[in-house]
């Protein structure tokens, strides 16, 4: 009897210890989100969007990056290759809409629609909203290089996500995103990938190169460069449709 | 002898003349008969080939809008129409059913490109089944696997051959991203300029699957007229049919006045859409209309400078005749009998122009109908068989036949006016 008590007492340690050890996955992910979205201020960048494609030159892409998180809004002015100058895409609310200066005209997009030519989606640009829109479905662990990681299999908590399903890596040490596979609804990889070069700026971070490599078109790779960062705070009219009309005169 | 008889007799003294008059009519109706053969050859012939590219030629559509903005294209059933096509009378030769994406990414080992893609039934005695020139492979079974069709200018960007799998990659109907696999079972002859209209073809329950819809659902419920010429008239009688049953129209217009609307408006429940082949292809024929009239100003122009030619040469006739005025006035012809002899004669020559020109015109196009143009491969929409359609619009000649009479009439009329009024004596001490 005496042996048995100790038993169930061991095991009982055991499995509170076990669980104790069982970091909270929510808030991990929610970390993401919280150090990546700039609650407090607007950001501005220049950004570069690098495509490749197998038998073609690559294309390279130039563009004013503007971002409201508190809002959910971001703005994207096209500066180079001369052929696309000017266009521009401009996310409020839910909807997206890309302008096109030589018809004039605002065409309604999706998060999920691709950016230019590029193997970039839309939503790619917006802030983190991995909490908001993912429930975790499974964790583990792992190693992407030499950093240990924690590994979780996220599900879209409705149908209107870009990516139904993503495995995400998140770097123990700091829980930053270091790697992302993202998943089609009949759960075809469909591409991965990698977020590199974090600048720390007020507490905050911003994955200065991004890059990602389609799994279902062969050879096809897009990387996104951030470069010439800032928080300055930006006028409201910036997010407007009028802006992107206005800069075009 | 009658005046007709003497008009046409004093055409062939002057041989010359009347050849130089009536060959610059002739010529002018050789122009616009070739180009009115043409344009109506072409737009035949897109009409044709475009029908086999799009679900119809009087399409239904349905539209959700759900809270976040998103519209969803559904119609989850088509008896309501089936039984207002069948209560109209609706003279038709296929209803379809289909599931249409207006981009997808279809992907090989080798390459991408995108295209619109369609779920549609592509069994016996279907529309497509009937109409696609199929150039490799067969249609045999096609909607009981995970069959694709494609064209061959996208087989070729593809580098893929029968039997060869293709991984479709589209947003579902939410949004989604989604990527069903399929094998290539059929190759269809390439439209040419058309191409994105075309895009590829599969089995409706399997595009239903990449765009995450039930089995049995579909976007867009379509008729197959006939006669394709009346299909604004049934579009007007099914829409009026529809909306006296209770059921939500957009305001008529085409596929991009359709999308602005989409975008506008709020609705609940399914809105429909209905719009025809006319819609679709207003664009193109817009284009060849202009080109018949612009066609049309330019024969108007010339028939003014012939009209001042030969208001110029009856008045060097009249001249010429006047002693021989005279005679005939002498001899009992009246005044309006002497008038009708000029007129007379500019109306054959009229006549004789048109009808040369006509038979010309035809001859060319006929020729011209002869010729192959396979080798024309990007505007295999604008033919028939990689031909040129014959096609003659007696209509349209008949105008011209009247218009142009009338004009050489009118030309000759001042002329003829003035010989009529010459006296006997007046006209014979002319010493022409």
């Amino acid at each position: 009897m005496k042996r048995f008590v100790l038993f169930c007492a061991a095991f009982a340690v055991l499995v509170s210890m076990t669980f104790a050890a069982e970091p909270d996955f929510k808030a991990i992910m929610a970390k993401i989100d919280e150090q990546t979205n700039f609650k407090a201020t607007d950001i501005s960048a220049q950004i570069t969007v690098t495509t490749r494609k197998p038998s073609v030159e690559d294309n390279v892409l130039q563009a004013q990056y503007f971002r409201r998180d508190t809002e959910s809004k971001f703005l994207l002015l096209i500066l180079k290759p001369e052929i696309n100058k000017g266009q521009g895409y401009l996310k409020l609310d839910s909807s997206i809409f890309f302008y096109d200066p030589s018809s004039g005209k605002f065409a309604k997009q999706t998060g999920s629609g691709n950016f230019q030519d590029s193997n970039a989606k839309n939503s790619d640009f917006q802030n983190s909203t991995l909490s908001e829109d993912y429930e975790i479905s499974s964790t583990g662990t792992g190693t992407l290089g030499k950093l240990e990681t924690w590994v979780l299999t996220l599900k879209g908590k409705n149908n209107e996500v870009t990516y139904p399903k993503q495995k995400i890596w998140i770097d123990k040490s700091t829980g930053l995103l270091l790697q992302s596979e993202a998943y089609s609804l009949s759960d075809r990889l469909l591409r991965t990938s990698l977020y590199g070069k974090y600048l720390s700026v007020e507490g905050k971070y911003i994955a200065q190169l991004t890059r990602i490599q389609d799994m279902l078109k062969k050879d096809e790779v897009t990387t996104i460069k951030i470069e010439n960062f800032s928080l300055q705070k930006l006028p409201d009219t910036v997010f407007t449709q009028a802006y992107l009309k206005k800069v075009n005169e | 002898m009658s005046v007709a008889t003497m008009a046409l007799k004093n055409l062939s003294r002057q041989k010359r003349r009347s050849l130089l008059l009536g060959g610059a009519i002739a010529f002018g109706l050789l122009v616009i008969t070739i180009v009115n053969g043409l344009s109506g050859s072409l737009i035949t012939s897109l009409e044709a080939n475009i029908s086999n590219l799009i679900p119809g030629h009087v399409i239904l559509r349905g539209a959700e809008k759900t809270s976040t903005g998103r519209v969803i294209l559904t119609l989850k059933e088509s008896e309501v129409f089936q039984t207002a096509v069948d209560k109209l009378r609706v003279p038709y030769s296929y209803v379809s059913k289909t599931t249409n994406v207006q981009s997808v990414a279809l992907v090989s080992d080798f390459s991408t490109t995108y295209q619109s893609f369609s779920g549609v039934n592509l069994g016996q005695g279907t529309y497509l089944h009937d109409k696609l020139t199929i150039v490799e492979g067969s249609l045999d079974d096609f909607d009981a696997a995970d069959n694709i069709v494609i064209s061959e200018g996208v087989a070729k960007k593809l580098n893929v051959q029968i039997g060869d799998r293709i991984s479709v990659q589209s947003e579902t109907i939410t949004g989604q991203q989604n990527v069903v696999d399929f094998v290539l079972r059929a190759i269809y002859k390439d439209p040419g300029v058309a191409a994105s209209l075309a895009g590829a073809y599969a089995p409706l329950d399997r595009v239903n699957a990449l765009r995450d819809m039930k089995p049995g659902e579909f976007t867009t419920f379509g008729i197959y007229l006939k006669d394709v010429a009346t299909a604004d008239q049934w579009g007007a009688l099914l829409l009026k049919d529809l909306q006296d049953k209770g059921l939500p129209f957009f305001a008529r217009g085409g596929l991009q006045e359709t999308q602005k609307q989409y975008r506008d408006q709020t609705w609940t429940g399914v809105k429909y859409s209905l719009y025809t082949l006319n819609d679709i292809l207003s664009f193109i024929k817009g284009i060849f209309q202009t080109l018949n009239l612009i066609a049309f100003l330019i024969l108007l122009v010339l028939f003014v400078v012939i009209m001042v030619g030969i208001t110029n040469t009856y008045r060097m006739v009249v001249y010429e005749r006047t002693r021989e005025i005279g005679t005939l006035r002498a001899l009992g012809m009246q005044r309006p009998e002497v008038r009708n002899l000029f007129l007379y004669e500019a109306v054959f020559l009229g006549l004789g122009g048109i009808v040369v020109g006509f038979v010309a015109g035809v001859f060319v196009l006929v020729v011209v109908s002869w010729i192959d143009l396979s080798a024309w491969k990007d505007f295999n929409i604008l033919l028939k068989d990689n031909h040129l359609q014959l096609q003659v619009n007696l209509g349209s000649f008949a105008l011209n036949l009247i218009v142009i009479a009338g004009l050489t009439a009118l030309a000759a009329l001042f002329p003829a006016r003035r010989a009529g009024k010459l006296t006997p004596a007046e006209a014979l001490r002319t010493t022409n």
